[in-house]
């Protein structure tokens, strides 16, 4: 587990993150989201134990990490500014990664190597830069960790290698219990992969989420009553996050279980009745009463 | 234990793969080495023994640290080895990638810092093995009982060449450390290793131009060259003493202990900056101002000497101080912010800061507020003093101390002039106290002396001061008399007091009768075991007779006189006198010196003896003098003297210098064809002063090749 406590962190006179809380539980997917300069891999750089925060703490299973050597041998990370030693072949920098880390995991690489078909005699500093990310991603996966960090890790990638990359983490993370923390600034492309999700503005914590809890007994409805009386005793007794008029029909956010949202409406036998789809967008909009302009920038 | 032990700690993959990486450097060095050194030294190598071959120059150069390609291999390859093993700290992407590496900042640092020395030492130690299968006799040409190309010296070589290397190597880490990119690491890396030495040089000039009496001549050489120790050898063939090698090792110690510290100290995040410390960012930005204030400064310092008024009076000195802090503190600025916008408040704030700071330095030395000038130790307080330069005033080699009984340093030429007795105390302090209250003359003209006064006080501390004193000011002064008649001055350069009693010969001549044809002086030359010593005698009673005035007048030279010594007399010698005495022979066997017309003793010896004409001009071989105005370089009109009685006046008033060499007056004299060197040219140097010339206040006759175009 990843317990991030009241980190606040100064570049001169900028204060990059501020009073930040952040729990990633293990085993679990998470996703940092946040538009360009929120902070994200100033987050990751302190989980990383590159970086030492001017005052909080941040704790692996408990431990701190910066300077750790037993914690950070469990940790791989993929940085966004990818760095391979001056002029090394792809093989030469498996056989460093090999002699750094214990738990190199030669006969994956060698798969991984294989089903991404890249080149081991080339030179690194030859390679694409989407080539690059996946010899950083093929790297650090088999050095098997048990924290992965990645930052914005999809830049780059085609989607048939992007599915490739989150099939290898997917299956770590069910087989070995691997947590992830993965940071981007598109929070699309987090809802289908995360667990949790954490939003960060202005180096501060916006709002942290189980994806689960977040998406279960949150619904929209769409209805129109004969009176604004039957409307009434249908909402009554129901958490409505928000609700709008478009004309006589109703739109309501309702957080409750499905079944008594169903059968509240059509207890009033509304004149039109239909439950939609949220998406992660919308949910996350709605939990944060629709005017966050954090949360707009980032869903837009 | 633990916390030291992981303090220690490295990384051996981390190690092996710096080593894998940058081999090409050890290689590289290496062949430096092998192709300067070795390769130029097999191909002499059967002949080396010989005399004068290139191969015995090349072995002394390189075993004494002054072969440049050796000296610049240890200053390259340290610096170049610091900048690429630390230079993974100057960009954004690696330094990420090497801090998220399970490897704590002690094992980064201290296995990058192995792989350097790895790196830098391999070469060296090659060399230094191969240099010692080639060791072999080869005997120095002027003392054949040192072996040139030793063992020993080859690894007190090579114990020097790792001291140097080591230095550099850490020097640069640290630059490294501070560094936020790598052209700020390089240029750092070679300025850090010159800059003790620069700012020691920069305050000694400092010193020297504001505070009457310091010495600069006897620290910059010494102190200076010795802060580091790449400068010490190349200006100094000798080991590093003991005192040396640890201040070395101190401040080695202290290199690499602040670098560690601030290596964990470093705030990654700044990679790519210039600089990555606050503190450093001011100390580097206050250090550029520093060098360029003092550049302008004594630079307008030097025009402003032209000008009269304010720009005269230290005026174009703080003109320049001025405009150097306002333009190289912003050059410094931008160099350490990596910005144009340097003209902001912070700018203008760290600027006023400087300035109160530079302001305070100079004007403390200006002021001298620390009392520096006035101090002067108290008498009972003195074990001995010094006095350098008063011996000199004659310009011979009379007073050269090598010529004397307990003559002193061997290779140290100054003469000078010793005192431990009280009485004799009194008198130097009294000499320090006269030239304390002359000040400074910052205009001398013509002749001004170099007086320099070294204490050394019971407690063992030394005291030394240094003054420029005119001529004028010797010739009035009561303590310098005082000194000079005094009975321990003259016992100090007695003839009684000769390493060789008596000169195997002597000659005479007047040096402004030169023959031109033949380069050389007519000169008299004795070798009579009698007439020796009598002129001996009649020298030494003109010397103890002579008054301070005399030794210093200017005009009255009745002629030259040459003492050789010969090496036969060192039987009389203690063995280590005669071993002075051999290496002061090389180039000091001759004592010359000018006998004064009031040396009344040696002219009636040279007058009884019939050597009166070789040191005489007689005015009536004079045919005519040609006098020219010389003023402010520039030759003026002639005037031609042929009148007897003038001529008389003027060859009386001969005097040796002019007292202001930029208006003055010389001649050429024209002899008439019946004079006994009428078949030669003679080259004149004729000094004088005549109340017959009109003008310049000084009237002299420099020397002249003069053909006398009555003859043919």
């Amino acid at each position: 587990m990843i317990t991030i406590t009241n980190l606040t962190k100064r570049f001169e006179d900028f204060e990059a993150l501020s009073k930040l809380d952040m729990n990633i539980k293990k085993g679990s997917i998470y996703g940092l989201v946040g538009t360009n300069g929120a902070g994200k891999t100033t987050v990751i750089k302190h989980v990383t134990g590159v970086l030492r925060g001017d005052s909080g703490e941040v704790m692996i299973d408990g431990a701190p990490i910066y300077n750790n050597v037993s914690e950070k041998k469990r940790i791989g990370y993929v940085q966004d500014e990818l760095y391979f030693l001056g002029n090394y072949s792809f093989k030469e920098m498996g056989r460093f990664y090999k002699n750094i880390y214990k738990t190199f995991n030669e006969d994956r690489f060698k798969e991984m190597v294989n089903n991404f078909d890249l080149d081991l005699d080339l030179k690194l500093s030859r390679f694409s830069k989407g080539m690059q990310k996946q010899a950083a991603f093929i790297l650090t996966l088999c050095t098997m960790p048990d924290y992965l960090i990645l930052d914005e890790p999809i830049d780059g990638l085609d989607p048939i290698i992007r599915k490739l990359v989150w099939k290898y983490i997917v299956k770590d993370v069910s087989e070995r219990e691997m947590t992830v923390l993965v940071s981007s600034h598109n929070l699309r492309e987090m809802e289908d992969i995360c667990d949790s999700i954490g939003i960060i503005s202005k180096g501060r914590m916006i709002i942290e989420r189980d994806l689960d809890e977040l998406k279960s007994d949150i619904h929209k409805v769409q209805a129109a009553f004969k009176d604004e009386d039957m409307e009434k005793e249908a909402l009554k007794g129901l958490k409505v996050v928000h609700k709008e008029r478009r004309g006589s029909v109703g739109l309501y956010i309702i957080r409750d279980k499905r079944e008594k949202v169903e059968k509240a409406f059509k207890d009033k036998k509304p004149l039109v009745f239909d439950m939609l789809p949220l998406s992660l967008e919308e949910i996350f909009i709605y939990e944060m009463g629709g005017g966050e302009d954090e949360i707009e920038a980032i869903l837009s | 234990m633990k916390l030291k032990l992981s303090y220690l700690s490295v990384s051996s993959p981390l190690i092996l793969e710096n080593l894998k990486r940058f081999w090409s450097l050890s290689v590289l060095s290496f062949l430096g080495y092998f192709v300067s050194g070795i390769i130029p030294l097999f191909l002499t190598y059967d002949v080396v023994e010989h005399s004068y071959q290139p191969g015995r120059y090349l072995i002394t150069s390189m075993l004494s640290n002054n072969y440049f390609p050796y000296m610049a291999l240890s200053l390259i390859v340290p610096v170049i080895g610091a900048v690429i093993l630390y230079r993974f700290l100057h960009n954004t992407a690696s330094v990420t990638m090497i801090h998220s590496l399970p490897l704590t900042r002690a094992q980064i640092f201290n296995s990058n810092f192995i792989s350097g020395i790895v790196l830098i030492f391999i070469p060296l130690i090659l060399t230094f093995l191969i240099l010692l299968m080639m060791s072999k006799p080869v005997y120095d040409n002027m003392d054949l009982s040192v072996n040139l190309f030793s063992r020993a010296l080859i690894l007190a070589w090579f114990f020097k060449a790792v001291i140097i290397n080591l230095f550099v190597y850490l020097v640069s880490i640290f630059s490294g450390i501070i560094s936020g990119n790598t052209a700020m690491h390089m240029f750092l890396a070679f300025w850090f290793n010159f800059l003790l030495p620069s700012l020691y040089g920069i305050s000694i000039a400092y010193f020297n131009k504001f505070l009457l009496g310091f010495d600069s001549r006897s620290q910059l050489g010494d102190v200076a060259m010795s802060l580091v120790p790449y400068l010490k050898a190349i200006s100094s063939q000798e080991p590093y003493s003991l005192l040396l090698l640890t201040y070395y090792f101190v401040l080695m110690a202290v290199i690499l202990v602040s670098s560690v510290i601030l290596y964990h100290k470093r705030k990654l995040e700044r990679s790519g900056d210039s600089l990555v410390f606050k503190a450093s960012i001011v100390i580097i930005s206050y250090l550029i101002a520093f060098y360029g204030m003092t550049a302008t400064s004594f630079s307008f310092d030097v025009v402003g000497a032209g000008f009269q008024g304010f720009l005269k009076s230290n005026g174009a000195f703080y003109l320049g101080l001025f405009i150097g802090i306002f333009i190289f503190f912003f050059i410094g600025r931008m160099i350490v912010t990596k910005s144009t916008r340097v003209l902001n408040k912070s700018g203008f704030k760290q600027l006023l800061i400087y300035l109160v700071i530079a302001l305070l330095f100079v004007a403390s030395v200006d002021l001298d507020l620390t009392g520096f000038e006035k101090r002067v130790p108290q008498l009972k307080t003195i074990k001995q003093i010094e006095l350098l330069g008063f011996a000199s005033i004659e310009n011979s080699s009379r007073y050269d101390e090598i010529f004397f009984v307990e003559g002193g340093n061997l290779g140290n030429y100054n003469q000078k002039t010793l005192f431990t007795e009280a009485k004799d105390l009194e008198k130097l302090v009294a000499i320090h106290k006269s030239m304390i209250s002359e000040g400074r003359k910052s205009n001398l003209k013509g002749r001004d002396y170099r007086m320099s006064v070294y204490y050394e006080k019971n407690n063992g501390l030394p005291l030394k001061r240094a003054y420029t004193v005119s001529y004028e000011y010797l010739v009035n002064s009561k303590e310098f008399k005082d000194l000079y008649e005094s009975k321990s001055y003259k016992d100090l350069y007695s003839f009684k007091n000769l390493l060789v009693k008596m000169p195997s010969s002597i000659a005479f001549y007047n040096e402004y009768l030169m023959d031109v044809t033949e380069n050389q002086y007519s000169y008299s030359v004795i070798d009579n075991k009698d007439e020796i010593e009598t002129l001996m005698e009649a020298l030494e009673m003109d010397y103890q007779e002579r008054t301070w005035q005399q030794h210093l007048d200017n005009k009255g030279i009745y002629g030259f006189i040459e003492l050789s010594f010969d090496s036969n007399e060192l039987k009389n010698l203690s063995k280590e006198d005669q071993y002075s005495y051999v290496i002061r022979e090389k180039g000091f066997s001759v004592m010359s010196f000018p006998v004064r017309k009031t040396d009344a003793h040696t002219i009636k010896w040279m007058e009884d003896m019939g050597y009166g004409e070789t040191m005489a001009i007689d005015p009536l071989d004079i045919e005519k003098i040609t006098i020219y105005n010389r003023i402010d370089w520039e030759d003026g009109e002639a005037t031609t003297i042929t009148d007897k009685e003038e001529i008389k006046a003027f060859i009386d008033s001969i005097i040796r210098e002019p007292e202001d060499y930029s208006n003055y007056k010389y001649g050429i004299i024209t002899f008439k064809q019946s004079a006994p060197y009428s078949t030669k040219f003679y080259d004149y140097l004729l000094h004088s002063r005549p109340d017959i010339i009109d003008g310049a206040s000084t009237f002299t006759v420099d020397r002249e090749i003069f053909f006398d175009t009555g003859r043919s």
